[in-house]
């Protein structure tokens, strides 16, 4: 799980026990610090020196503060916490993280620049982009998963986002899932629908079958928008139809208006 | 359950690949579509044209259709026998096109590390395995034809993302494989004891593994890795960057390659993920 060491989100712990129980997996807190623009910041500054060691302390004791709320909030539920303190570039800290971890969840307003980023922020984008491991975008309030949408367009990329879902959840298996396909305009519908409904049957019980023509705004919003208690399964972030997905405004007001998990493979 | 690939040209029927899935399946179920593929033979990629009279084809023809069927029943029968779930599918010539679409939607192709198209070519791996290897949307895994079920799982690391992408999916594909015993060893050639980011791999597979251990080996993986690995009997290896990329060129001479080529132990090798 990636944070800010000086700002973190309860909710979004919560979420990332949930899941660390569901898998029985450990959950490793890894709190980013990014000291070395920090220092920049402040040699920039004309601030005197006591008042910048002062404010190094002060960031130290809140990044403590958090570290112990969140090693606290683990073992109420039950979770084994891990600790990783990273203080340089938080992008590339995380990405080295990624090589050996299983998934990252982050919430999609974690930055680490001053200025207030429209979510999500350029620290979750380049997650994202260059992550080694899939990235599960936590929600703004989690009250269960009822149904598990499965983005599809056909290609490599939407079929290993499906797979490597189901090979970290394998505990979904009797929950309602649609596949959605998403199509540009006029494409033949389902492609290859035989094969990947065959996948599909071998590892889920209930199996529904959706199709977008389009990807106009309004449609995917109309869909998205009344619903509740799903998670979004999606690939290829950056690359070919789905990244449409997730244009920068596009995304935004998925992001905003609806508030459920997203499962974000790239590779 | 997962749905596994099986995969037998004309009468090479792999038997090291059915006890590795009957292995799995004792585990956990799987849901084996077997492909069986006409043999590849020279005789076929001449035009029909050439040949004046059609009598001799058509009668080559019906002897391959025969050792297909034969493979077949083969096969349906030890499915039945060892209470695995199946689905058989007939085609005609191996087509390299046809498997990799299929492997998109499976979760791992299971092939034999002599037999695997072995009537175009016995040296193993031949091109048609390297196709497989390098165009396979899912794990593959390649296994000898005398199968011992393995009582170790040796992983090669190499510091790069390739080789966790591999270990990761063998992870999730057979989970009940990590209880055994596991070694994970960094192979170069040279005077130090560092094995890059060693702290997070032994997070990693502590996590993962029942009991692990790390290793650095100080010789030429591609001269001296099968003789290390003989010594240990009844091995698993994983191996990553079977690739695409540069890795690819890489390969051309790596170990895993020459391992394969020996056929002494089950080698799991993945790309994705």
């Amino acid at each position: 799980m990636a944070m800010d060491a000086q700002k973190v989100k309860s909710s979004a712990i919560d979420f990332a026990c949930y899941v660390a129980l569901l898998t029985k997996s450990r959950l490793t807190g890894v709190f980013l610090e990014n000291l070395l623009s920090e220092e920049i910041r402040e040699l920039a500054s004309t601030s005197s020196n006591s008042s910048q060691i002062n404010s190094i302390e002060e960031r130290n004791e809140s990044t403590e503060e958090n570290i112990r709320f969140f090693r606290e909030a683990c073992e109420k539920r039950g979770v084994q916490p891990n600790i990783h303190r990273k203080r340089g570039i938080p992008e590339d800290e995380m990405i080295e993280e990624s090589r050996f971890a299983d998934m990252i969840i982050v919430d999609t307003e974690t930055s680490f620049k001053k200025k207030i980023e429209s979510a999500p922020s350029g620290f979750v984008k380049e997650l994202l982009e260059k992550a080694e491991c899939p990235v599960l975008i936590s929600p703004e309030s989690f009250e269960g998963i009822d149904e598990i949408v499965f983005t599809y367009n056909g290609s490599g990329s939407s079929v290993l986002a499906i797979k490597q879902f189901t090979y970290l959840f394998p505990h979904f298996h009797n929950k309602k899932i649609t596949l959605l396909e998403v199509n540009r305009e006029n494409e033949i519908a389902i492609r290859s629908k035989p094969k990947i409904s065959e996948w599909l049957r071998v590892h889920y019980e209930s199996i529904n079958f959706k199709v977008l023509n389009g990807i106009a705004d309004e449609e995917l919003f109309k869909y998205f928008l009344d619903r509740k208690n799903l998670l979004l399964v999606m690939g290829a972030y950056g690359r070919g139809v789905l990244s449409s997905l997730l244009k920068p405004s596009r995304a935004t007001l998925i992001l905003i208006a609806t508030n459920f998990p997203i499962f974000i493979t790239h590779h | 359950m997962k749905k596994i690939l099986f995969v037998c040209d004309g009468d090479n029927f792999p038997k090291g690949a059915v006890d590795f899935i009957k292995m799995i399946n004792e585990n956990e179920p799987v849901h084996v579509k077997a492909l069986f593929f006409a043999p590849v033979d020279f005789q076929q990629m001449i035009p029909v044209s050439y040949i004046p009279v059609a009598e001799p084809y058509v009668r080559l023809k019906e002897s391959e259709k025969k050792l297909v069927h034969k493979s077949m029943e083969l096969f349906t029968s030890l499915c039945e026998a060892n209470n695995i779930k199946y689905q058989v599918n007939g085609n005609d010539e191996v087509d390299k096109d046809l498997l990799i679409k299929e492997s998109r939607f499976a979760d791992a192709l299971v092939i034999s590390e002599e037999l695997f198209c072995s009537d175009y070519m016995s040296y193993q791996p031949n091109v048609y395995m390297k196709e497989v290897l390098h165009g396979a949307e899912c794990p593959v895994v390649v296994v000898p034809e005398v199968f011992a079920r393995p009582d170790r799982i040796v992983a090669a690391y190499d510091g790069r993302k390739e080789s966790m992408i591999a270990l990761k999916q063998f992870c999730y594909l057979f989970p009940q494989l990590t209880e055994l015993p596991a070694e994970f060893v960094y192979i170069k050639n040279d005077e130090g004891e560092d094995v890059p980011d060693q702290g997070l791999l032994k997070e990693y597979v502590t996590d993962h593994f029942n009991s692990s251990g790390i290793a650095k080996l100080h010789f030429d993986s591609n001269k001296y890795f099968t003789a290390w690995a003989e010594k240990k009997k009844n091995i698993l290896l994983v191996a990553g960057s079977y690739g695409r990329s540069a890795v690819s060129d890489l390969f051309h001479s790596s170990f895993a390659e020459q391992v394969i080529h020996e056929h002494k132990m089950p080698v799991f090798i993945a790309h994705h993920g």
